[in-house]
């Protein structure tokens, strides 16, 4: 579905100061897939986007969406996007500006009120459509600029930032929504700096970094399997006689909550097999890091 | 865009022009009209006879206001999208941007139409009727001149008024103190042809021949640097 081959970006100011901004990036995207972007802020993350969008022509290399020239492929098809920064007319009324975005979404007239009403609805902005954007609080904005975005069954979802300026309770079902999205024809990019939420949506993460693609990761269970040694939080009801000689190497950290380090989840298991068998009740076991978050670590931390 | 999209999608245009546009027009051409108007129609109405007033007073008018009004209305028909960062969502519907920009353009021309005859209104009201033919075509030709160039300078920069006034003014200055500069031979090709509306207005209000060629060069300048900023909208990345 998405095709980056060997994509760079260099910025070049007036007085001939110039930038590297993404370097050598090199992708393919399958249609379906849930796909994340990661990386600490500069990393790259926003201009590889606005050159998916053609916002941005790539100094070097080429991307293609469905074979085709990014903005060739939105002119056609259209997409729905969530930018980084909800950039809407203030003066629009926030129905308003979903119903001008369902006009330039080619929505047949007879189906652009409840297009509309669908998208106030799925984002809760019913006591807020009157209301200019520049009356909007920042979670409310982000709601609108969500609601413009799935205004229309895309085939590409392009979500920067999505949860950014979101409450808890929006969070959670900004997560929800995007699992009812899910469809084997549908492909999502979410770019975020919330690699909890990118473990939790995507089905591979791209960590980039100095406008370089790092690593790719994948977050299934599976692939948590194949990663090597992890640190487990695991907190006992009762049983804490026992489980010192089970995992002699834990470091107690209070309230009756041990930190191990184990190498595997099949270790993992069977050292808590043993545990439960000579009478200890365990209340949680929490991985410290995600998969994601140890490799983006890692990854980082190498290229920096 | 298809027909449907900018069928349903004008009004909203037009509407985005009245509250972002029209009502500074509508200050701007009030208050010229009444600071420079009011005193030359009591001016006026000892010199010369009451039917001749109207119209003379709106000669001066449109000298004085037409230039100015387009300027207000045309800049930043593509800048204001870039530096609001309005092309995001926009453009990631299915729209071409020459299109909808293109259509922006004539968007923008309609509502000054519709601010100079509420403007004429009030002319008329106050001051006596005249035919709106003079001034509508005026604002039209000064539109397609002055907006076509500002509508290129828009593409790419958000001083796009700033660059019309420096290119206009090198025009208007250069005409007058080295029109006999043999370099001025190749640069009148080159700028615009400035003095060509102060021409079309006079053969307009003394109802004498009009130079087609002058005018069709004063609005073909426009609409080549109109042309030449679809140009600029269809191959350069609007963030660059």
């Amino acid at each position: 579905m998405i095709e980056f081959h060997n994509v760079g970006k260099t910025y070049r100011s007036l007085t001939g100061r110039s930038v590297r901004a993404v370097d050598g990036f090199s992708l393919d995207i399958p249609r379906g897939e849930v796909f994340g972007i990661a990386g600490p802020n500069g990393a790259g993350k926003s201009t590889l986007i606005g050159v998916l969008l053609g916002f941005l022509h790539p100094s070097d290399g080429r991307v293609r969406v469905n074979g085709m020239q990014p903005r060739s492929y939105i002119e056609k098809h259209g997409i729905g996007y969530l930018s980084e920064l909800v950039t809407i007319n203030k003066r629009w009324r926030a129905e308003a500006a979903l119903t001008r975005y369902a006009i330039l979404a080619d929505i047949p007239r007879e189906r652009i009120s409840d297009s509309v009403e669908k998208a106030i609805a799925t984002l809760g902005l019913g006591e807020h459509r009157r209301k200019s954007v520049k009356a909007l609080s920042k979670g409310n904005l982000q709601r609108l600029g969500l609601a413009q975005a799935l205004l229309r069954d895309e085939e590409l979802l392009i979500l920067d930032e999505p949860t950014h300026g979101l409450d808890p309770v929006w969070t959670q079902r900004f997560r929800d929504i995007v699992g009812g999205l899910r469809d084997p024809n549908r492909t999502m990019i979410i770019a975020s700096h919330n690699l909890d939420e990118l473990q939790r949506l995507a089905d591979r993460v791209a960590i980039i970094d100095h406008g370089r693609l790092q690593r790719v990761v994948g977050t299934s269970s599976l692939d948590q399997q194949s990663v090597g040694a992890l640190t487990y939080r695991i907190s006992l009801a009762s049983g804490a006689e026992h489980f010192m000689r089970v995992f002699p190497e834990a470091a107690a950290v209070g309230r009756g909550e041990y930190e191990v380090v184990v190498s595997d989840v099949v270790a993992l298991n069977r050292r808590l097999g043993e545990l439960m068998l000579a009478g200890g009740v365990v209340a949680a076991v929490v991985p410290t890091r995600s998969v994601l978050e140890q490799q983006f670590r890692e990854a980082v931390g190498e290229s920096a | 865009m298809n027909r449907r999209q900018i069928a349903s999608y004008v009004p909203w245009q037009l509407w985005d022009f009245a509250l972002d546009r029209g009502v500074a027009l509508l200050f701007v051409g009030g208050l010229m009209g009444f600071s420079v108007l009011w005193p030359g129609y009591v001016a006026l109405r000892e010199q010369m006879a009451p039917e001749l007033v109207a119209g003379k007073l709106l000669e001066i008018a449109v000298a004085q206001q037409v230039s100015i009004l387009v300027v207000i209305a045309a800049s930043g028909i593509v800048a204001n999208d870039r530096i609001g960062g309005y092309y995001r969502f926009l453009f990631s519907k299915p729209v071409r941007m020459p299109a909808y920009y293109a259509l922006q353009f004539l968007v923008t021309l309609t509502g000054l139409l519709l601010a100079t005859l509420i403007l004429l209104s009030a002319f008329w009201i106050l001051v006596g009727w005249v035919s709106p033919m003079v001034p509508l075509v005026m604002v039209v030709a000064t539109y397609l001149a002055l907006g076509g160039t500002i509508f290129f300078f828009s593409t790419f920069t958000r001083f796009d008024w700033a660059m019309l006034v420096l290119l206009w003014g090198a025009s208007a200055l250069s005409r007058t103190l080295a029109a006999d500069k043999a370099w001025y031979e190749v640069a009148r090709w080159v700028l615009p042809p400035t003095h060509q509306i102060g021409k079309l207005q006079g053969a307009l209000f003394a109802g004498t021949e009009i130079d087609i060629a002058g005018t069709a060069w004063l609005v073909g300048y426009g609409v080549i640097f109109f042309l030449a900023g679809l140009v600029v909208l269809q191959r350069k990345a609007i963030a660059e």
